[in-house]
């Protein structure tokens, strides 16, 4: 029998596995096959929901769903943590038991340290985690007024986006509630622009202008210093704040970087085309795990399930993989409260957002519900 | 001030001379056809859902879809419409009218090779069943 491993419950993980099992169903009907996904948690979270979240507009209960509803049935659930991949013996331990695996999928995702930043803890807030989220929600409620950051601290960090709509639909956020004209909104990154594509840059930096949402590049935050309420940056500088809105750096999952699988930053070096592990034939990684220079965003991880799943079904079945990624991303842009854009793009064809409407804002807010039936791999 | 403004947009014409003549061929098909009409309606369509609607219907009705198709994914799998199928051969097949049985007529039903196997398949997902209620205890 070839037993098939997927780390991880999150969107790759879950997708890779719904793709998979209809593929090879008579296999597992057969007893040939066994597909057995392992993830630390009995449910999924939708991580786009925080964004929505820390104004109100979605709820804790919205954003979770239990993983038994969002998986094949044919598919083995095990949920336990794990705490090593033991590639040469090609097994996984976990915190309850050990798992062989003939092929294996890590889907582990990436997770916010905001620690490596200090300070960052007790002087600022973020949204890349249950936790930040809802404590930044009750910050922001409770917001009379003042001056916001809104601070890129390293990359890459999942939805990049993210820190553009956050400064947006906060502009929004505080004219509604009368607060704006109070209140400042810096938006900081690292590099010498507000965002890594030009096209995106074009559209969004008129934008912020028209709105008085200021900015800084080349801004690289070293520590914050909680007490006087400062960010102190590797360029020198000292930006004060009220309320700061930090993106916090990113590592790979701890059992990637346990089992020494990972590059410096926890990333698995993966082929971009065929999301293969480097060096090893019988294991793919997909989402945000990897080292690809692509986003780390739930569409992609969504496109490259499709062809890990193709792949893992040829060798399945004794035929020559072929799928290839090509890089796809698609990203929603809010560009208000009520008005988002978009953008897709691939290894060959750069981003083109089109113009912000509120029919696509509708779009969004519809998929935030919907976006189970993508987990499901039936949108 | 007005020389200024046909300038910048004289000089606009030029930079997109090539995207402006394609745009027209466009215009002038889709009135020659008569679908800029379509077009319009539609355009009128679209703006009478975006004035109307709201984020919370969009939400609601999103919420309603999700749940539908993450059960009906479960009720479309091959094994569940094999099932499914034989429940619909078996209502279309069955045009004995009904008569009243009672613990003796049971019984001598459960001879019955159909009704065995039937009754073999009601226990195959009452196990199934249990176990799946198990779990989301």
């Amino acid at each position: 029998m070839k037993r098939i491993v997927i780390l991880g419950g999150g969107v790759a993980g879950t997708l890779t596995a719904n793709y998979l099992v209809p593929k090879i169903r008579g296999e597992i009907r057969d007893g040939n096959v066994e597909v057995t996904l392992i993830t630390d948690r009995p449910y999924q979270v939708y991580e786009p929901g925080f964004l929505y979240l820390i104004f109100n507009r979605l709820g804790e209960a919205e954003l979770k769903r239990d993983i038994r509803e969002l998986l094949d049935p044919a598919v083995n659930i095990v949920i336990d943590r794990a705490t090593k991949i033991e590639a040469e013996n090609n097994r996984v331990v976990t915190e309850n038991g050990v798992y062989d695996y003939d092929y294996l999928v890590i889907a582990t995702g990436a997770r916010v340290v905001p620690e490596e930043i200090p300070g960052l803890k007790e002087g600022g807030h973020w949204f890349y985690n249950f936790e930040g989220a809802v404590r930044l929600r009750e910050a922001l409620a409770k917001f009379t007024g003042g001056k916001v950051v809104v601070s890129v601290m390293g990359v890459p960090h999942k939805c990049p986006v993210a820190p553009m709509e956050v400064s947006f639909i906060l502009h929004d956020f505080l004219k509604r509630r009368n607060l704006r004209d109070k209140s400042e909104i810096l938006y900081t990154y690292p590099i010498n622009k507000i965002f890594t594509m030009d096209p995106v840059v074009e559209m969004i930096q008129p934008m912020f202008d028209e709105r008085g949402i200021q900015y800084k590049t080349f801004f690289n935050p070293l520590e914050v210093d909680a007490k006087n309420k400062k960010i102190i940056t590797l360029e020198g500088e000292e930006e004060s704040y009220d309320l700061l809105i930090a993106i916090p750096p990113h590592r790979g999952a701890k059992v990637v970087e346990d089992s020494g699988l990972g590059d410096k930053g926890g990333w698995v070096p993966t082929d971009r085309y065929t999301l293969k592990v480097e060096g090893y034939e019988n294991m793919y990684a997909l989402g945000d795990a990897t080292n690809l220079p692509v986003s780390k965003a739930g569409s992609v991880a969504h496109f490259q399930a499709e062809v890990v799943a193709e792949n893992l079904a040829a060798e399945i079945e004794g035929i020559e993989p072929t799928a290839m990624f090509n890089g796809k991303a698609f990203c929603f842009i809010e560009t208000g409260w009520e008005e988002a854009t978009y953008i897709w793009f691939d290894y060959y064809t750069p981003p083109q957002p089109v113009m912000p409407s509120k029919f696509v804002h509708f779009v969004k807010m519809a998929y935030n519900k919907a976006y189970w039936l993508t987990a499901r791999g039936l949108l | 001030m007005m020389e200024d403004r046909t300038e910048k947009l004289v000089e606009k014409l030029v930079e997109n001379q090539d995207a402006i003549e394609r745009l027209i061929d466009k215009i002038i098909m889709l009135e020659k056809t008569g679908a800029i009409d379509t077009l319009a309606d539609l355009a009128s369509f679209v703006k009478v859902a975006e004035d109307t609607l709201s984020d919370e219907i969009i939400k609601k009705n999103a919420e309603l879809v999700a749940n539908l198709g993450l059960i009906s994914a479960k009720f479309t799998s091959d094994n569940a419409l094999r099932l499914i199928d034989a429940v619909g051969d078996a209502i279309c097949r069955c045009d004995k009218e009904p008569e009243p049985v009672g613990v003796t007529g049971l019984l001598k039903a459960l001879n019955d090779p159909d009704v065995k196997y039937a009754l073999g398949f009601l226990i195959n997902v009452a196990k199934a069943l249990g176990k799946a209620l198990r779990e989301r205890a």
